[in-house]
């Protein structure tokens, strides 16, 4: 046989299921024994009818009675896997069998619902674990669970979706560790007032005490002062070397070079985590700001719990503004009360960095952290990553698509 | 999912060795219900054929893991044997032989069944084999057979079903593990699927045969004659058969290969036509749409104690593609009839009367003046023919329409005959005004005054067997009462002769046959009515004359077949005890049948008793019916919101956390009636927004109740009372406002 009438044949054959050949096939004994009269081939056509309708009712007879519940973590960091947990309870005396479980998970970067589990059988109760890795940042909307059965034959598969079975997972993005970063050493900062804040391997002469404040590390509670106020009070122990870092996010439609995991977008999202991070472990404070169809701003914070105020709200920014980044930048510059240092995100298009330039110039008072995107590189999609040094003395950092980011920033 | 090029379709592997087990179990019930009705030792065969599946699915099992080439090479020589098999059957039956072939193509196949196609290539080739049977057998035990298949094929396709979706589940994780149970629900599944099977055949209508195409088989003899085929193309008739004719048919007369009715020779004596120590087998399987009487021979002389014929002048016919017709006048009222001989026998066509055309697996046959049917050879156990009959009926009796103009041969009297049975006719039939009424009190008479009983009478002195019969014994076989009534007929002036064939009156509901027995050989009378014909008469108190058709349910079937089946025991001189059950289940089939149609009939003459009397308050309650389903159709909101409300209103004091959840849920059928439905594919948030968009002033209420749903259904925390107020004045505020004018 020629390749091209085996291939047709193949696909012929890939078309052929239980499902049509069992009817054929009734319809060929239904004729025969018309023809002939004989009673036994009338039997087998309606046993093949009667097989036929029992493979087409038993799944949705199967998959009655069953409830399902999903329960899982609120929140995720990307790259880790969620773990899931699903109960289905089954009411009545019938077991159900071969059941499959499928989600929708979004945060697994699959567009359709995906099959979590099988469950061979089920008489009453059955608890699933599943685990599945959390692949994008974001606030997702998991579900509605679905049960699926084609039992016994595979004839039909019927769905049934779990009514009030969605939920929300909020996938936090993943920061990389950052172990120094110019413009947030101690002797490049203005004098900015005093504050009291932690500062590893800081000295500790005595200044005074303020009340407690969200944020200030338990070790500088004044416990005497505190006792005999009868609340909180801090040791201001030193002129910390403490800077504001504003990171402004560019979420312009229009500014995202690449696509999915591997666009500038997720990569200066990554990189703003990072730095916030790193800068309020420091004792920095920070303040992060973008339009996109809505503005998207955190207020001037310090400590742990501004590390997750600044993760939360870059779990769900996108890129769906259209203001240009010049104009944001201005307007977040505006928001901050004393100079300080800015991160500022750009494409190398020569027209973006001029108009950032001008706007730096004028705003002379604010020193630029400029995280610059490869776009060409963007474009084509993730090569070989290397380490890039600072390209220039203002501390620019050149980012490509597949760049160790960790590595860019050690 | 289509195949890709390259790629070959259902090829994936096999995983579940329990697969080849449900396989096994198909393979055997199928080779076993072939065996049983194609071969003459069912049970070696039967044996032999689950010993070879066994072997080969095992060579099967193990092909998965390696894929040698002994494999191969011993599919080949299974397939080898096939073809061997298939040339060697091919000189007896060729049904038989391409079966052969089958089941060894259905072996190689087994020696490398390692993929879904393959499975499903060698359930294909067992279903073909399996309807193969089917359309062979003839017997109900078949069924047998069908239910263990059943069994077999819905535990293997399961097995499949599984399979692949532990496959699938799989290859998205693999680190898990699936197992898959054994699928016992295939026994309860088998008989859910095995009594709904048979609730559709008990009701299901069957249309007539459409018999297109021959089916006419030799059953490996030989039915050519030069002798002839020369009579027949010259247009010879020889008076009467030839000397080696008379010669075969006295053999083939003989007890060995007669079995167990001696009438279709030429001569009948009607003393020595008993059936003592007669083994009651089926000699002949006939398809009809009506129960017949099968004619085999007409006889028309008695000498008052043998039958004979004075027209045995034949005809030899040539045979046209095997077929023939005698009448090539259209009618109405021809019923065509599949004949298969289980036994040898003699060699007569046997037919209803009367025969308008043969289909014949032979080239030549015979044809006397009063229409009996012969062979060159005797007919041999698996000869298959056809005979188109045109069946008439004159009040429900068998007529065969005919015209005679010279009825002496029919008037014939035995030379010494007993006065008094002429006495006795005259005074049967002295206030009947008609032949046929005279017939027919004369058949009544000898039905309901004698005795049917197998023994011969031992004539004594001087006296005839009939005298013996009417007057003496009052008992006998029915050749006594034929030959007694038609002898009582020609005293009356009536042109009778008398007939022996075979009852073919015993349909088996489940094969669809007609069984003929050896018991069913029977003699019966045919008397001349003028203007009409030869009309049938049953003088036999045993037996009954085919009725006309009816349509009946196939429980009512079951009931007749069961009743003669008990019959047949009764008359046979078998093993009393053998099959004591029948009684029972024709029993049981009778009281079913009475009870669903005793309570058929009350039901529905209790409703028109009821209907007459009471025509105006059923008309008025028809009109309130109708008019209390159109106001509850106009209510059914209003008293669905109130119940809603009174279940919010009770929970307010109870949980607040269920208090919550409930207004979330009956907020969601409060707006399903008014045309706000909430889509399956939507969760809650995306419901609110949607509503929210359509109706603003939603928006504020639905985003309080929705975040107390979620906290209530999925969090541990619990609402506290004034969140549960929360929840109760978000539902009022929705709910008052989607009845409020916009």
């Amino acid at each position: 046989m020629s390749p091209g009438l085996e291939a047709l044949a193949e696909r012929w054959l890939s078309r052929l299921s239980l499902g049509y050949v069992l009817p054929a096939f009734a319809v060929a004994i239904y004729l025969i024994a018309w023809n002939r009269g004989i009673a036994l081939l009338y039997g087998l056509f309606v046993l093949l009818v009667a097989i036929y309708l029992v493979g087409h009712l038993a799944p949705y007879w199967n998959l009655t009675g069953i409830q399902a519940l999903r329960s899982h973590p609120a929140t995720a960091v990307e790259g880790e896997r969620v773990s899931l947990s699903i109960q289905l309870d089954k009411t009545g005396w019938r077991c159900a069998y071969m059941l499959s479980v499928h989600d929708r998970l979004p945060f697994a970067a699959l567009s359709e619902t995906q099959l979590l589990a099988l469950v061979p059988r089920l008489k009453d109760k059955a608890r699933l674990r599943v685990e599945v890795p959390c692949v994008l940042r974001g606030e997702h909307r998991l579900g509605p669970l679905q049960l699926s059965s084609g039992y016994p034959l595979g004839l039909k598969t019927r769905r049934r979706a779990i009514a009030d079975s969605g939920s929300r997972l909020l996938v936090y993005p993943r920061a990389f560790p950052v172990r120094r970063l110019p413009l947030l050493d101690s002797s490049k900062v203005p004098m900015a007032g005093s504050r009291a804040a932690a500062l590893a391997g800081g000295s500790d002469i005595f200044f005074g005490v303020r009340e407690y404040r969200h944020g200030d590390s338990p070790r500088h509670v004044h416990w005497p002062a505190s006792a005999r106020r009868g609340e909180l009070v801090v040791k201001e122990l030193e002129l910390i070397n403490c800077t504001d870092l504003l990171i402004v996010l560019d979420l312009s439609r229009e500014s995202v070079y690449g696509e999915g995991l591997h666009s500038t977008l997720e990569y200066a999202v990554k990189i703003a985590a990072s730095i916030a991070d790193y800068a309020l472990a420091e004792g920095h404070g920070v303040k992060l700001f973008g339009i996109g169809e809505r503005t998207w701003e955190t207020r001037l914070g310090h400590g742990e719990a501004h590390n997750r105020v600044v993760l939360e709200l870059l779990a769900r920014v996108r890129a769906d503004g259209d203001t240009a980044y010049a104009e944001v930048l201005s307007r977040a510059l505006g928001r901050m009360p004393r100079a300080g240092v800015v991160v500022v995100f750009e494409n190398d298009t020569a027209a973006a960095t001029q108009r950032l330039d001008a706007r730096l110039t004028h705003a002379s008072r604010h020193e630029a952290l400029t995280i610059r995107f490869d776009s060409r590189s963007f474009e084509r999609g993730p090569g070989v990553s290397l380490p890039r040094r600072l390209a220039r003395a203002d501390s620019t950092y050149q980012i490509s698509c597949g760049d160790d980011l960790a590595g860019v920033f050690s | 999912m289509s195949a890709q090029p390259g790629e070959l379709a259902h090829a994936r592997t096999l995983n579940d060795p329990r697969i080849y087990a449900g396989l096994w179990v198909m393979q055997t019930s199928v080779a076993a219900a072939q065996a049983a009705v194609v071969s003459a030792a069912p049970v070696p065969a039967s044996l032999f054929w689950a010993l070879v599946c066994a072997l080969s699915l095992g060579l099967g099992l193990s092909y998965r893991a390696k894929t040698l080439a002994l494999y191969s090479q011993l599919a080949n020589g299974a397939a080898l044997i096939g073809v061997m098999g298939f040339l060697t059957a091919l000189l007896s039956d060729l049904a038989n032989a391409l079966l052969t072939m089958l089941l060894w193509l259905l072996v190689a196949k087994n020696t490398t069944l390692a993929r879904e196609r393959d499975a499903y290539f060698t359930i294909a080739i067992s279903l073909v084999v399996l309807v193969f049977g089917a359309a062979e057998s003839r017997s109900g035990w078949f069924l047998l057979a069908v239910a263990v298949y059943t069994l077999g094929g819905l535990f293997t396709l399961a097995l499949m079903h599984a399979d692949d979706l532990r496959h699938r589940a799989l290859a998205e994780h693999p680190r898990q593990g699936f197992a898959t149970p054994l699928p016992t629900s295939a026994l309860p599944l088998t008989l859910g699927v095995l009594l709904l099977a048979s609730v559709f055949y008990l009701l299901m209508p069957t249309p007539p045969a459409t018999h297109w195409g021959s089916y006419m088989s030799p059953g490996g003899q030989d039915y050519g004659d030069r002798q002839w085929e020369h009579q027949a193309g010259t247009g010879e008739i020889s008076e009467g058969p030839d000397t080696a004719d008379k010669a075969q048919r006295r053999s083939s007369g003989s007890p060995s290969s007669d079995p167990g009715y001696a009438g279709f020779s030429d001569r009948l004596d009607i003393d020595k036509a008993g059936r003592q120590g007669v083994a009651n087998a089926i000699v002949l399987y006939v398809q009809a749409p009506e129960p017949l009487y099968l004619t085999g021979k007409v006889f028309d002389t008695f000498d008052g104690a043998r039958w004979t014929t004075t027209q045995a002048d034949e005809q030899k016919i040539a045979l046209q593609y095997g077929r023939h017709r005698f009448d090539v006048t259209p009618s109405a009222d021809e019923v065509e009839q599949d004949i298969e001989a289980a036994v040898d026998l003699p060699p007569v066509l046997f037919g209803a009367s009367r025969v308008v055309e043969v289909g014949f697996p032979g080239s030549v046959i015979a044809v006397d003046r009063l229409g009996s049917l012969r062979i060159p050879r005797p007919l041999a156990k698996g000869t298959r023919y056809e005979v188109l009959s045109r069946v008439q009926r004159l009040k429900g009796r068998p007529l065969v329409e005919e015209q005679i103009l010279d009825g002496k041969a029919y008037l014939q009297l035995p030379q010494r005959l007993d006065p008094a049975i002429a006495a006795l006719a005259a005074e049967i039939t002295a206030d009947e005004p008609t032949s046929l009424a005279k017939a027919i009190a004369l058949e009544q008479y000898l039905r309901t005054r004698y005795q049917y009983s197998f023994e011969s009478i031992f004539t004594s002195q001087g006296h005839t067997p009939l005298s013996e019969f009417l007057f003496t014994t009052h008992k006998g076989h029915c050749e006594y009462f034929a030959s007694a009534l038609a002898i009582m007929l020609r005293t009356q002036g009536i042109a009778s002769r008398l007939v022996t064939g075979y009852a073919a009156t015993t349909y088996n509901p489940l094969t669809g046959y007609l069984e003929v027995r050896a018991l069913d050989g029977h003699a019966w009378v045919q008397a001349y009515i003028p203007e009409r014909g030869w009309v049938a008469l049953e003088p036999t108190p045993a037996y009954d004359l085919p009725p006309a058709p009816q349509t009946l349910t196939t429980s009512q079937r079951l009931e007749r077949y069961a009743k003669a089946l008990v019959h047949q025991s009764e008359l046979s001189d078998e093993n009393p005890a053998k099959g004591r059950w029948l009684p029972d289940i024709a029993e049981a089939f009778t009281l079913i049948n009475q009870a669903m149609a005793h309570l058929w009939h009350l039901l529905t003459a209790a409703l028109w008793t009821w209907i007459a009397a009471n025509r105006l308050l059923l008309a008025t309650l028809l009109g309130g019916l109708a008019l209390g389903i159109g106001a509850l159709r106009q209510l059914q909101r209003p008293l669905r919101d109130r119940l809603a409300q009174r279940r919010i209103d009770r929970a307010r004091n109870g949980d607040p956390s269920r208090l919550a959840i409930l207004c979330v849920c009956e907020l969601q059928a409060w707006l399903a009636r008014r045309d706000l439905p909430r889509a399956d594919h939507l969760t809650l948030e995306e419901y609110a927004e949607g509503l929210s968009r359509k109706k603003p002033r939603f928006q504020a209420p639905l985003t309080v109740l929705i975040e107390l749903f979620s906290r209530a259904r999925y969090s541990t925390e619990k609402l506290d009372p004034k969140e549960a107020i929360s929840a109760y004045e978000a539902f009022s505020r929705i709910v008052s406002s989607t009845d409020a004018k916009t």
